[in-house]
């Protein structure tokens, strides 16, 4: 039944879409699998990370190979695009390189830990990282990349899952003195706020802690509710702070699996995510029902 | 400043249903079952040289009489019956004739077959439904 049959294609695994492709992976018919990688490659109509888009609400695509081994050791990559306008100076997409150690119960208790870095090749800003108040201008302009390296702890219990994440790298995706000051220098009517921001000195983000809920609900075998809350705290920059929402529904039909998702960022200060596009300002924290459509290959 | 990822780190293993178990029997997997997409019917009984094990084949594939006909493959076998579920034993893919580590449970009356590596952790959930007669077409030849 080949996996001919979709629906026993899921059963049999992320290992069954792969072992063709990786000639190390032949193994004698009699032998159990010790290692399974699969491969994604999904379509959606917004690309977005905790709410906020990364595409500047424009459709995306992202690839992804993940690998498990039979030690309980995972790893993954995952190209997504984005937007070069958002992301400044960017060659159109990032990068996420994942590592970690997954065990226990997957209908009981089960944990997860490993090391995570996201790139944005080409990615970078000048922004000033102080404000001269005798002169009134801005000073000591430095390049920041948006490049970020992360801790990942996880625990959950069946289809609930929870996740904190601590960004280990000095930038969190750009967060630093004169990328959270500046952009709300460049963008607030009032420059009040970011002078106060300014005024606490040279800061960094290292320290940030990112954390996730979510939850899968099965309507039918084929179709799952989605529900995802989590909240983001920048170390040194609580103007950063913020909530995000999910809800939504995926379904698996012709091999594909399908969904929609509304999603919803409460930022605090949403100028810290709006980018120009073109003569126009475009905030990316804008809610959005986000549709997708994931096949694995 | 850019909002930061949610990694998909661990996102190898997703459980499509992990809903609370109720005891359930070794009995309860025998049958006939319909996988989630309804391209197949899995009958499980227990193994014609080992009573004590349960294996599952092919009993109806909506593509019987095709190139692609699975009907009568061995997909699965499970040795033996402990806590609630059937275990030690492996599920099998044609496709690439791949074999993975399997368990076998029935809850809230549907059965549950997981397909995993090493640890259950590293795997895949598929839900079938009962079913008390195959489909009447195609037929699968003996």
């Amino acid at each position: 039944m080949s996996l001919a049959h979709p629906g026993l294609k899921t059963a049999l695994s992320a290992a069954a879409a792969v072992a063709a492709l990786l000639p190390c992976a032949v193994q004698a018919a009699e032998e159990i699998a010790s290692f399974a990688v699969e491969t994604e490659v999904k379509l959606v109509s917004d690309q977005r990370t905790r709410g906020v888009s990364d595409s500047l609400r424009g459709p995306g695509l992202q690839l992804s190979a993940q690998l498990a081994h039979e030690s309980g050791v995972i790893a993954m990559a995952q190209l997504s695009t984005v937007s070069k306008k958002y992301y400044t100076n960017s060659d159109g997409y990032s990068l996420l390189l994942a590592t970690g150690y997954r065990f226990g119960d997957p209908d009981g208790w089960h944990f997860g830990a490993g090391l995570a870095a996201e790139f944005f090749p080409g990615a970078k800003f000048d922004a000033p990282f102080a404000f001269d108040m005798e002169t009134g201008t801005p000073a000591d302009f430095r390049t920041t990349k948006y490049d970020t390296r992360y801790l990942v702890l996880e625990a959950g219990w069946g289809a609930l899952e929870g996740r904190v994440v601590n960004v280990l790298s000095k930038s969190y995706r750009g967060a630093n003195t004169g990328g959270v000051c500046g952009q709300m220098l460049q963008f607030m009517a009032d420059p009040t706020k970011a002078l106060e921001c300014y005024a606490r000195g040279d800061q960094n983000a290292r320290g940030s802690l990112l954390v996730d809920l979510g939850y899968k609900y099965p309507i039918t075998p084929q179709t799952q509710l989605l529900l995802h809350a989590g909240y983001q705290s920048v170390r040194h920059f609580s103007e950063g702070n913020f909530a995000d929402y999910s809800v939504g529904v995926t379904h698996k039909a012709w091999g594909v699996q399908w969904t929609a998702e509304w999603m919803k960022a409460s930022t605090r200060v949403r100028e810290l995510y709006q980018a120009m596009d073109g003569s126009t300002v475009k905030a990316a924290d804008k809610p959005a029902l986000v549709l997708s459509a994931a096949y694995k290959f | 400043m850019k909002p930061g990822p949610i990694p998909l780190l661990f996102a190898l293993a997703v459980a499509t249903a992990s809903t609370a178990a109720l005891a359930d029997g070794p009995d309860d997997a025998k049958g006939l079952w319909l996988t989630a997409e309804r391209d197949a019917v899995l009958r499980f009984e227990p193994c014609a040289d080992k009573p004590s094990a349960l294996c599952g084949r092919v009993a109806w594939d909506k593509d019987a009489g095709k190139p692609n006909d699975t009907c009568g493959v061995q997909i699965a076998q499970l040795e033996r019956y402990a806590d609630g579920a059937w275990r030690d034993g492996w599920v099998f893919d044609p496709r690439d004739g791949k074999k993975y580590r399997g368990a076998l449970r029935v809850k809230s009356g549907d059965l549950f077959l997981r397909a995993f590596i090493g640890a259950e952790i590293l795997g895949q959930t598929e839900q079938l439904k009962r079913v008390d007669k195959l489909p009447s077409t195609p037929v699968c030849k003996p």
